[in-house]
């Protein structure tokens, strides 16, 4: 799993993950990711764009991630993910509580409204 | 006629088994082993994901909720495949756990509200089409089914 975390425009930090939110993954990336996202209020949108399998682990993380930063005052949001992740998002209500976005663009609007 | 109780035409399903050590790498070797099973006869890509994220979840609460008294134990897995549907079982030796018992996760309409965890069996209802438990000589086994996509008129 990689995890790549850029600013992406001059409010919203993008964090982008490439691989299987499944066990191993999640594990690669929970540190960093935790490390990255607990100290300060962020607008974040997290690109899921080229994650193929999420598992209950990885909805676990993001969910930590997302509580994390709402308590501080940021806001969280979800884009593209794939079909199949997506499905998985609306099973378990996520996106209900991280709203999702087609594209980087229509996140970052709702971040900064 | 009688054919030993199958149906004349049917097919016989293929089965394919695997036997894991009751450890966390179980996870990872389950879903590996799902994968290639599943590209080998052919399913799609749909059909894998559920059944991979099936296996996932299901092998992530043998390891983390029912550990064996002395660390060591088995889980047993087998996918029989035919043209309609993949019938898998996963059976462990650990401590008696259903995960059918298991509270249905109450939807939270607020983050400040929503439990971290608790998805796995969800999603394992969700994206299964048939499950079920039951304790067999002293083991865990938990029996699902995945219709196959072409098979599946109106798909979950």
């Amino acid at each position: 799993m990689k995890m790549t975390i850029e600013q992406a425009d001059d409010a919203v930090v993008r964090i982008t993950f490439d691989g299987r939110l499944d066990m191993q993954g999640t594990q690669e990336i929970d540190q960093r990711l935790a490390f990255a996202t607990s100290t300060k209020a962020l607008r974040l949108a997290v690109d899921l764009s080229r994650v193929t399998f999420l598992a209950s682990i990885g909805i676990r993380a993001l969910v930590a991630t997302a509580k994390a930063q709402v308590a501080r005052g940021g806001r969280v949001a979800i884009v593209n993910p794939q079909p199949m992740v997506r499905n998985i998002l609306e099973t378990t209500g996520i996106d209900r509580l991280i709203p999702l976005y087609d594209n980087f663009e229509s996140a970052s609007s709702a971040l900064r409204a | 006629m009688s054919n030993g109780g199958r149906e004349v035409g049917k097919k016989v399903p293929a089965t394919r088994r695997i036997s894991l050590a009751l450890d966390i790498a179980a996870v990872d070797d389950a879903s590996l082993w799902l994968r290639e099973v599943g590209k080998a006869y052919g399913l799609s890509k749909g059909d894998i994901f559920r059944l991979d994220l099936c296996v996932t979840e299901l092998v992530t609460n043998i390891v983390s909720y029912a550990g064996t008294e002395t660390g060591a134990g088995t889980i047993d897995i087998s996918a029989s495949i035919d043209d309609e549907r993949v019938a898998m079982e996963v059976r462990d030796s650990g401590r008696p756990f259903d995960p059918l018992s298991v509270a249905a996760i109450v939807g939270a309409s607020t983050l400040a509200d929503a439990v971290v965890g608790g998805y796995g069996i969800h999603l394992v209802r969700s994206f299964a089409h048939e499950v079920r438990y039951h304790r067999c000589w002293g083991e865990n086994v938990f029996a699902f089914v995945v219709r196959r996509s072409q098979s599946v008129t109106q798909d979950k």
